[in-house]
């Protein structure tokens, strides 16, 4: 399935995501390599990669009308970036929209941004991914 | 003595008592990763898959490397300062079972913000995480 620049534009919406202590706890097990006694003061910031990135990525990773060849993927670049400090329950609405679609020299070129509402509809988190796919060559 | 006001004893470059990076990120971690993050792309998890799709072996995910870096960083600053904004380039894959290591440094600093930047190498020397940088502000 080739690549389609027209996916442009595309958005992706996800259902409210609560910044709890069970799901920070698991991410925090994994980045740390082990369990912490104390829970820290509040979320990490690349928590934001389960609660922004996590409900959106998977919809456009499987997304036939872009085509993305996931075997062949890098993740290129990264930028998280909030509007206040998050605290553990706090709700989070992500919407994902990819920016730019291109092809250069068999390189594929995808950035997605996204951008997490608060409980009062307040932009609060936001996050750009820059995705490469290389050639199968 | 907080984080932060740590940082603000120190000009930007001057060496701080910033905690190093030191992590292997084993399959198991990468493994607990994908559980904790839902990304389950096989070339994390599957060497078989990996090797098809020209890697050497499973490399972690570039979020998680990005997270390893980045959480001692957070924590070492808690209670004194959130974190506004941080950024990386993935510049090379990272395999499983490789040790990273960085030592971050202090890039500036002033009333409101302080700036950090995260090296990160893989076992080879090379550069996997560039222009890797988190921005603290005072709560």
């Amino acid at each position: 399935m080739p690549f389609n620049r027209a996916c442009l534009g595309r958005q992706y919406t996800a259902p409210e995501q609560l910044l709890d202590q069970e799901r920070h706890g698991r991410y925090l097990t994994a980045v740390t390599g082990s369990a912490r006694p104390e829970t820290p003061v509040r979320p990490l910031a690349c928590f934001a990669a389960v609660y922004l990135l996590g409900p959106i990525v998977p919809q456009l990773f499987s997304d036939q009308e872009v085509g993305l060849d996931l075997a062949h993927l890098l993740h290129g670049e990264q930028e998280f970036w909030f509007e206040r400090p998050l605290g553990f329950g706090d709700a989070v609405t992500p919407v994902g929209l990819i920016t730019r679609a291109e092809e250069r020299r068999g390189m594929v070129f995808l950035e997605l941004r996204c951008d997490g509402r608060d409980q009062a509809g307040a932009e609060v988190a936001h996050s750009r991914s820059l995705f490469l796919v290389r050639s199968p060559s | 003595m907080t984080g932060l006001e740590r940082l603000r004893r120190f000009p930007p470059a001057t060496e701080t008592p910033l905690p190093e990076l030191r992590e292997r990120l084993t399959q198991e971690r990468i493994a607990a990763y994908a559980m904790a993050s839902g990304d389950h792309n096989p070339i994390h998890l599957d060497p078989d898959y990996a090797r098809a799709a020209g890697l050497p072996s499973t490399i972690a995910h570039g979020l998680l490397t990005l997270g390893v870096a980045a959480a001692e960083l957070e924590l070492w600053a808690q209670g004194s300062a959130w974190t506004s904004r941080v950024s990386c380039r993935f510049s090379a894959p990272l395999p499983s079972g490789q040790e990273v290591t960085g030592r971050p440094r202090v890039l500036e600093t002033g009333a409101d913000l302080a700036i950090l930047e995260m090296e990160a190498l893989n076992e080879s020397g090379q550069r996997v995480l560039s222009r890797a940088t988190l921005q603290l502000r005072p709560i």
